[in-house]
């Protein structure tokens, strides 16, 4: 199983690009409506420098974003989790402002702010929900016995928080982190389409204005290989902060608590 | 490390239901007293009132004969299951007893502990991948090292396989001899009472109130033949107190 497992990844990649490859053979588009899998790879080694130039800005907001969303997602979900006066006066709302699609805040903002801090806002508020809700789920899901038990053996209401609310709370905040990660880069990239001098998102509009599609659809590998580092970095993080979903002992490298 | 806990009249409501009423109950020092009733009645209630996790509506907890409004951290509560931290091994779990205890070498008696209990090689194990004694005894060595003078079981034995639950009630009989905290221990099981307490107090249906004493024949450890006495004793003592809650 472990075999066919391993093989079985590379396996709708490889057949998307065989197709690709096939459209191209039989329907001998123009390079400019559908270039070949060949032609996107050497227009992104040829503009690497141009994409990398564009590809920092993207990282910057994302990253920005990502890392604002999870101090203030992390701020409300301990508040919401704590007082039932809050919840009743915040939760509610951070739930109905999903229905306003978030995307289309991004003209507006670029009105109010200049083109890198909108895209940092929207990848933002992109973001804060899906941290915001699984913070409070992990917050309140925890095994009520474990809190209880160090209670009456002299734990405060503070160590129990630390040592045992907040560590149980961490599993589903990292599930609620992946999405945002992602959401993050869909974030940056849509506000570049709303204004931006730099990004990748710019790029793409920019490229497939001047009927550069290869190195557009290069700018949109780009983001989707940004997506995916982002993706695994969580993962990865997720790994050496609960080791203990993994292994069966503390490996070396963990801290000592 | 004892002190004497008496209920006094306690009751608790939730709701329209009258889950404990009128509890009246006392466990001299260094005393084990076990409480056994059927399943739902009010035994883990009046563990989480005796332990100071919620105020009972009426009545009174006293700790050496005292009002104690403060008592939450002065009597360790073992509930059902194993309740380790998932994500600390064993040692630091253990270490969690000394930490609230306030020993400053919590880390080094964790670790005599952890070779007294037989967990020796196992301090850098998580809980989940150890059996369920093992994590059992863990959770005893942390409440030894917590170091309180009252201890509150709620079934803790409930989920072990027979052979191991035998062992860790031998390991305990030992244990509270040594150490002779004071004991309130609530069980649905008749063997576990007979074998475990110095004094059997047994329970009908939901509301808990009034208590029946079984007659307890000779202190632990018993003989098999006393114990098996013992267990059939306590086996009519509910059957009579769900006949009366039949017809109250």
């Amino acid at each position: 199983m472990r075999v066919s497992r391993r093989w079985a990844l590379p396996v709708l990649p490889l057949g998307g690009l065989l197709l690709w490859q096939a459209v191209i053979w039989f329907a001998q588009p123009r390079d400019w409506l559908l270039p070949s899998p060949g032609q996107v790879a050497s227009a992104a080694w040829e503009h690497r420098d141009r994409l990398w130039f564009h590809a920092q800005a993207t990282i910057l907001a994302t990253l920005v974003g990502l890392g604002i969303a999870l101090v203030v997602g992390l701020l409300l979900a301990a508040g919401i989790a704590a007082s039932r006066v809050l919840e009743g006066a915040v939760y509610p709302w951070i739930v109905a402002s999903q229905a306003v699609p978030i995307l289309s805040l991004a003209p507006v903002m670029a009105v109010w702010l200049d083109y890198t801090l909108t895209q940092i806002v929207v990848a933002a508020l992109l973001c804060v929900f899906p941290i915001v809700v699984t913070a409070v789920d992990g917050l309140r899901g925890g095994d009520p016995a474990l809190a209880r038990t160090v209670r009456t053996l002299g734990a405060s209401r503070g160590w129990t928080w630390w040592h045992v609310t907040v560590p149980a709370a961490l599993p589903p905040l990292f599930s609620g982190l992946r999405l945002a990660a992602v959401f993050a880069v869909t974030g940056a990239v849509v506000a570049e389409y709303v204004g931006a001098d730099r990004g990748l998102g710019y790029l793409t509009e920019l490229a497939t204005a001047q009927f550069e599609t290869a190195l557009a659809m290069a700018a949109i590998a780009a983001l989707a290989l940004i997506g995916v580092v982002l993706f695994l970095a969580v993962a990865l993080a997720e790994r050496l902060a609960l080791p203990h979903r993994h292994r069966p002992t503390r490996p070396t490298w963990s801290a000592h608590t | 490390m004892s002190a004497e806990l008496s209920l006094r009249a306690v009751t608790l409501g939730r709701g329209d239901l009258a889950v404990l009423d009128a509890v009246e109950l006392t466990v001299a020092p260094g005393e084990v007293v076990a409480l056994v009733g059927p399943s739902g009645c009010g035994k883990s209630t009046l563990l989480d009132v005796a332990a100071g996790l919620c105020e009972a509506d009426a009545g009174a907890v006293l700790i050496d004969g005292a009002p104690a409004p403060n008592r939450l951290g002065r009597l360790a509560l073992m509930p059902q299951g194993d309740s380790l931290l998932p994500w600390r091994t064993l040692l630091d779990n253990i270490a969690v007893g000394a930490r609230l205890a306030g020993a400053a070498d919590a880390d080094a008696l964790a670790r005599d502990a952890l070779e007294r209990y037989g967990l020796a090689g196992f301090e850098r194990h998580y809980p989940h991948a150890l059996s369920g004694g093992m994590r059992q005894r863990a959770a005893l060595a942390r409440t030894v090292l917590a170091g309180r003078p009252v201890w509150l079981l709620d079934e803790p034995f409930g989920a072990l396989d027979a052979l191991t639950r035998a062992e860790l009630h031998a390991e305990v009989i030992e244990l509270w001899a040594r150490l002779r905290p004071t004991v309130l221990l609530v069980t649905h099981d008749p063997e576990e009472a007979a074998t475990l307490a110095d004094r059997v107090l047994v329970s009908g249906p939901r509301p808990l109130g009034r208590l029946v004493e079984v007659d307890c024949p000779a202190p632990r450890p018993r003989p098999p033949e006393v114990r098996a006495r013992l267990r059939e004793s306590i086996l009519d003592a509910l059957r009579d107190q769900r006949a009366v809650g039949r017809t109250a």
